[in-house]
């Protein structure tokens, strides 16, 4: 092969293509003899190229299956589809899945155990809050049938507390009627005690007159049946589980004998109570005590 | 810019993949109907006349290009990488198939037909067969060249773009496929198949 020839199968093809070896031009002829064997070949080479360019397209699928369209139409939908809205399907297809027999199981067991974990904490919640009662209001005719109960309880780092059941079961009403006074000032009320000194401008003189107005007029009241009765509901007061405070003690600033430092005096509450009856219990209607009351709380 | 049915049809192969790119569903339809024939019959002769391997091919290699558009290369002309892309799928599935036990199947088809016929008038169908079978035999980058050029009708460059090589490669490779697929048929006399006979 002379390696000057710049070797073109191209033009041997398109010579083929249009003409026969006996057509050629003699250059073409030794041109197309250098790389075939002779024009046998050439024509027989030339008759499959003519047959394969002009021949009818016999047996050959001309269209696809429909199916196949609408497979790749699909798929392009599906790729347009952003990412975002893939993933919310799937999350849609797990909540409400189609095969739902397979999920309600599950699904149970969680709802089952969220149920058991709201009901503890309600039922915790509410041995709390009744542990944590602080006081309950009673009125005196039940204080009649608290007989026989336990002792009140008594705190362990108050002493003074802790003595007063025992002193009172052996002096007497008196004695109880102080302890109990004891006990008042005695008996932590931090809510009032805090309050005293955020409002040291508190109008408590007004409301310190009234009731040592009372304090002095119950203290002149003899010692009366009613008063007795009174001392006996102190000491049974003190027999019960737990201070009872009565409306009177509710009515009145409790800060004002920790500001006075007076010890209210055995003088029985009744007479006060008859002389307050006609003044009506209700604190709203004493503006001094309100006073009183909104500085302490 | 009015997009209608003809303005479709009317525009080219790298203007709709643009319109593809941006996710319009009508400009890959465009696509699809225009290439799915020659798709369909490249495959159904490169994968030994297999209508329903050459239909899974089709199928693969659209949803591939919906799935990502964004891989055609808008520098090079569509025709081109599609053939390209199709080359490639066709060799993938010669590396899974036994092509020398397939090709004589089909070579011992086409002897039964050659011997049924006495060899003496042979027609067009029988002549396809024995040619597809012989494609058959060849080297897969020969068959590919041969069937791109003479019945896809590409010319040597889009070839040469197809297959990554040089138009020199091409034209060597169709040259020498020609001289032994005459070699091959010879006993069918081909020049008894032209209308005006040998001359």
């Amino acid at each position: 092969m002379d390696h000057s020839e710049r070797y073109d199968p191209e033009d041997i093809e398109h010579l083929m293509a249009e003409r026969s070896f006996a057509e050629l031009l003699p250059e073409e002829r030794a041109y197309v003899l250098r790389h075939l064997s002779g024009p046998e070949e050439y024509e027989a080479m030339r008759a499959l190229m003519l047959h394969l360019k002009e021949g009818p397209e016999e047996g050959e699928p001309m269209d696809a299956d429909p199916m196949v369209r609408e497979r790749v139409m699909s798929a392009f939908r599906d790729a347009q589809q952003p990412r975002w809205r893939i993933w919310l399907n799937s999350v849609g297809t797990w909540f409400i899945p189609e095969d739902g027999f397979a999920v309600w199981r599950p699904a149970l067991v969680l709802g089952t155990l969220a149920l058991l974990v709201v009901s503890t904490v309600v039922v915790v919640q509410r041995m709390n809050s009744s542990e944590n009662a602080l006081a309950e209001v009673k009125p005196a005719k039940q204080l009649g049938n608290e007989e026989g109960r336990a002792p009140m309880q008594q705190t362990d780092t108050d002493p003074a507390v802790t003595a007063a059941p025992t002193d009172h079961e052996e002096k007497g009403p008196g004695s109880a009627v102080a302890t109990r006074n004891l006990q008042e000032d005695v008996t932590p009320m931090p809510q009032q005690a805090y309050a005293e000194e955020a409002k040291p401008d508190v109008p408590a003189t007004t409301a310190h007159a009234v009731m040592d107005e009372r304090m002095a007029t119950a203290q002149e009241a003899p010692e009366d049946a009613v008063a007795f009765s009174d001392a006996e509901v102190a000491r049974k007061e003190q027999q019960s589980s737990g201070h009872v405070v009565t409306l009177e003690e509710l009515s009145t600033n409790m800060s004002v004998a920790n500001a006075t430092g007076k010890v209210r005096a055995a003088a029985p509450p009744a007479p006060m109570r008859e002389r307050d009856a006609g003044l009506s219990c209700s604190v709203a209607q004493q503006p001094e005590l309100l006073q009183l009351v909104a500085a302490g709380w | 810019m009015a997009i209608l049915g003809r303005s479709y049809d009317k525009l080219n192969d790298e203007r709709l993949m643009e319109l593809v790119v941006n996710g319009d569903e009508r400009a890959f339809a465009t696509l699809y109907d225009r290439y799915h024939r020659r798709l369909l019959g490249y495959f159904h002769r490169m994968l030994w006349q297999n209508r329903e391997m050459a239909q899974d091919h089709l199928q693969d290699l659209f949803t591939k290009l919906a799935r990502n558009p964004r891989s055609y290369d808008p520098s090079r002309p569509f025709r081109t990488w599609l053939f390209s892309v199709a080359n490639n799928m066709c060799k993938n599935a010669y590396r899974h198939a036994e092509v020398v036990r397939i090709a004589e199947k089909h070579l011992m088809n086409g002897q039964d037909r050659v011997e049924a016929h006495g060899g003496v008038e042979v027609d067009r169908a029988h002549f396809r067969d024995r040619l597809d079978a012989e494609l058959d035999r060849l080297d897969p980058d020969q068959k590919a060249t041969f069937v791109m050029r003479f019945h896809e009708e590409l010319a040597i460059k889009e070839i040469a773009a197809a297959f990554g090589c040089s138009e020199g490669t091409v034209k060597s490779r169709i040259f020498y496929t020609l001289k032994k697929l005459a070699e091959r048929l010879k006993e069918f006399d081909p020049n008894a198949l032209m209308p005006n006979g040998p001359q």
